[in-house]
């Protein structure tokens, strides 16, 4: 099982991982639609001053918890917590839900969106120049 | 054409009406965007030789066909508007959400005309566009405005907000976005606030579609491995801009003194590039950006310890520290984060106390007039309590607050020597007495005295041109602008240019695969030389003319007294001599007007 893990301490807050995320996902670069944002923690500049937000795939999700429409669901063999967008009513409530704050509802589908690691391929760790994203293994393996 | 949005709002602080531009496409393909899109819309709309506080000047926001999209650097803005500070055209430049967040609301730019009988702010969400009572945020800091739009509107929009020095009508009062990113020089933030303008607020659902994501993808990732690569790169990025102390030190043109000297030794081991490393904590890296020169510092010493700022950049700790007389990293940062919710350029405000030490200690001021502040250099709390008072025009601070050029007339013939000024707009952190071009560059620029068209060291320190000759420096200045000036259209950054080097031509790709229709290197260049030509003609208009093309006595006339430029001033023929070949270059004629021929060649019948 991998994951994305994020090192906010690298991180330069560029946010050149949620313009990939955008132009890979709709071919073009739109705030609402990117699945990894980062937190800038204006203007005290406390550290870390740049917080990636993105879906962490916890084990026990509370955003599948909260869910009303069973329209999150967690694979537990991929360790993916997966979206069903026929089933999504965009309530919002996953959102209020996620203590990462690393899901939305994109107002132009009007559906939840997260990371869905590109189909196992995430497309944002290879333009990062400072490895602030790594996908690999996670360590209870 | 992709890449924009297609459309300029348009609103009229006096009437309250909203409106919009759409953007033609034949407009668009000799302007590209920002500056070359500014000067499209001043001319049209800025009624000539109106003061900068006239509600009709527009004041206008710009963004570029690239901005927000994955082409290297591309999270910029533009205000453009008239000078406060000079009189005439005025770009200056920031970074932050702004741009993207236009973009992603349906707007290449904003154009605001008129004035808000009360203070207002813009709200802009998509379609949406209110102007709304700011009376709440008048008399706020810059920081605590923003921080309002960020708890009340959103906390990723785009923002820009003006400090007590722009509701006061500064001539150097800036904008910030993103507290620490700053439209710093001209006074851009004293047209927002005679408009009674105190802030924007911009958020967008939409997105920015270009014509060949894949091609820009992979275009992005290959300047991303070319920036990883490179080794010029690693200098900015572990130290940031402040590196050129120790450049122009070594150099010889650090300023010091209020340009009394050109080397500062007491920097070294205490305000250079190692030692701010030592207090930076983060880097932060504009939008779009993998190279990272912006850094976080933190205070080491009460008070303030602990207090973080963005920056210094180099500019600040040139002007607010060595012109000052100060080698005091913490002292730098204190007077920046001050001059930051304030809402004032360091630069600007650095130059006005380097002046006023120089009047105090030559005896053209007195304790009468600085409300009983001894003012000679070095004097690090006066300078703390003289900003507080600039931003607000109490006391002494009403004198500074004029800026070097309308403070000497008040001060004394004497005085007007000591103001380090083009066109009243106070100098940058370079002694062209140690870079000789850099005499042109600040005399050439259309906003006055600035380093961001030529960076005064690229070939004169860390290249391999003489420094100290006219010879051969009207058409290397005339290169270096024009390669500067491109990426002000698109509208990216122009630093990867110099410090990866980025080649033009990757700009050109990008750009054509963002907007679906071919945009050589050549065709890059024909548009920003004929924006150049443009704003000259605009200046023109305003009156301005070959004898505004100057630098003052000091520069021409008297040699520095230390340093590797020792007994160096450019002299006054030889400078004359590198203007006549700098306008004969450009096509314009001795009296620096663009010939009929040059602009039957770029296509302007104005």
């Amino acid at each position: 099982m991998r994951a994305l893990k994020v090192f906010p301490k690298v991180c330069t807050g560029c946010e050149i991982c949620g313009i990939i995320c955008s132009m890979v996902h709709y071919e073009q670069v739109r705030e609402t639609g990117m699945r990894i944002k980062i937190k800038h923690r204006y203007p005290e500049l406390k550290s870390p001053v740049f917080q990636p937000q993105v879906c962490r795939n916890c084990d026990e999700p509370k955003c599948v918890e909260a869910c009303p429409q069973d329209a999150l669901v967690l694979d537990e063999k991929a360790g993916e917590v997966r979206i069903i967008e026929s089933e999504c009513d965009g309530c919002g409530q996953c959102v209020e839900a996620c203590p990462f704050d690393a899901i939305w509802v994109d107002p132009v589908s009007g559906k939840a969106i997260k990371c869905d690691l590109c189909n196992g391929d995430p497309q944002c760790v290879k333009y990062c120049n400072f490895d602030a994203i790594q996908y690999a293994p996670l360590s209870a393996e | 054409m992709l890449g924009y949005a297609g459309k300029i709002l348009v609103v009229d602080l006096s009437t309250g009406s909203i409106d919009r531009k759409t953007l033609d496409h034949e407009v668009l393909k000799k302007a590209i965007g920002g500056r070359g899109l500014g000067i499209q819309f001043l001319w049209g709309l800025c009624p000539a030789k109106i003061r900068a506080f006239d509600p009709a000047v527009p004041f206008m926001v710009f963004t570029g066909p690239v901005s927000g999209t994955p082409v290297l650097c591309a999270s910029k803005h533009v205000v453009i508007t008239k000078s406060p500070a000079t009189g005439g055209w005025l770009e200056t430049y920031s970074s932050g959400h702004m741009a993207a967040q236009l973009k992603y609301a349906g707007w290449d730019g904003i154009i605001i005309v008129g004035r808000s009988e009360k203070p207002c702010y813009l709200q802009i969400q998509d379609e949406q566009v209110e102007i709304k009572d700011g009376s709440f945020l008048w008399g706020k800091d810059a920081f605590e405005a923003e921080t309002w739009l960020r708890e009340n509107i959103s906390e990723s929009g785009g923002h820009m907000a003006i400090g007590p020095a722009g509701e006061n009508h500064l001539p150097f009062a800036c904008i910030n976005s993103d507290f620490f990113r700053q439209c710093g020089r001209g006074g851009a933030g004293a047209v927002m606030g005679a408009k009674n303008l105190k802030a924007i607020a911009v958020n967008g659902s939409g997105g920015i579609r270009v014509a060949e994501p894949n091609g820009l993808l992979a275009k992005f990732g290959e300047v991303i491995k070319a920036v990883k690569e490179s080794v010029k790169v690693k200098t900015p990025y572990t130290y940031g801009t402040p590196f050129t102390v120790d450049v122009c030190n070594a150099g010889g043109l650090l300023p010091t003194r209020n340009f009394q000297s050109g080397i500062f030794p007491e920097a070294t081991g205490r305000m250079d590039k190692e030692s701010f490393r030592e207090v930076v904590v983060a880097d932060h890296a504009c939008t779009g950006c993998p190279i990272s020169c912006g850094k976080i510092a933190e205070i080491q010493k009460e008070p303030q310890k602990g207090s973080r700022v963005e920056g210094p950049e180099y500019e600040t700790f040139a002007l607010l520290g060595s012109n000052l007389g100060i080698a005091d990293i913490d002292f730098v940062s204190r007077a920046n984060i001050l001059c930051d919710r304030l809402g004032m350029d360091t630069m600007s405000m650095g130059n006005v106390l380097g002046f006023a030490m120089e009047c105090f200690e030559k005896g053209l001021l007195t304790k009468t007039e600085t409300d009983g502040l001894d003012l000679r250099f070095g004097n690090q709390e006066a300078a703390l309590q003289l900003i507080e008072k600039t931003a607000r025009r109490k006391g002494f601070g009403a004198l500074l607050a004029l800026g070097v050029k309308k403070m000497s007339p008040e001060i004394g013939e004497r005085a007007e020597k000591l103001a380090m000024q083009t066109k009243g707009l106070e100098f940058p952190g370079y002694d062209p007495r140690g870079a000789f071009g850099a005499a042109l560059t600040y005399s050439v620029n259309p906003r006055g005295s600035c380093h961001r068209r030529v960076w005064p060291p690229t070939k004169e320190i860390v290249g391999d041109a003489p420094p100290y000759t006219v010879e051969g420096k009207a058409e290397m200045i005339k290169g270096l602008y024009d390669d500067r000036i491109v990426p002000q259209h698109l509208i990216v950054c122009d630093f990867p240019l110099l410090m990866v080097p980025v080649p033009a031509e990757y700009y050109a790709e990008t750009l054509s695969m963002v907007t679906g229709q071919e945009f050589t290197v050549e065709r890059m260049y024909w548009v920003a030389q004929r924006t150049e030509h443009f704003i000259r003609m605009l200046n023109c208009r305003e009156g301005f003319s070959r004898s505004d093309d100057i630098v003052p006595d000091r520069i021409l006339e008297e040699p520095l007294p230390e340093g590797p430029a020792k007994g160096q001033c450019v002299g006054r023929d030889a400078f004359q001599k590198m203007l006549s070949e700098y306008y004969a270059l450009r096509g314009w004629d001795e009296n620096g007007v663009p010939t009929p021929e040059t602009l039957a060649r770029f296509e302007l019948s104005l």
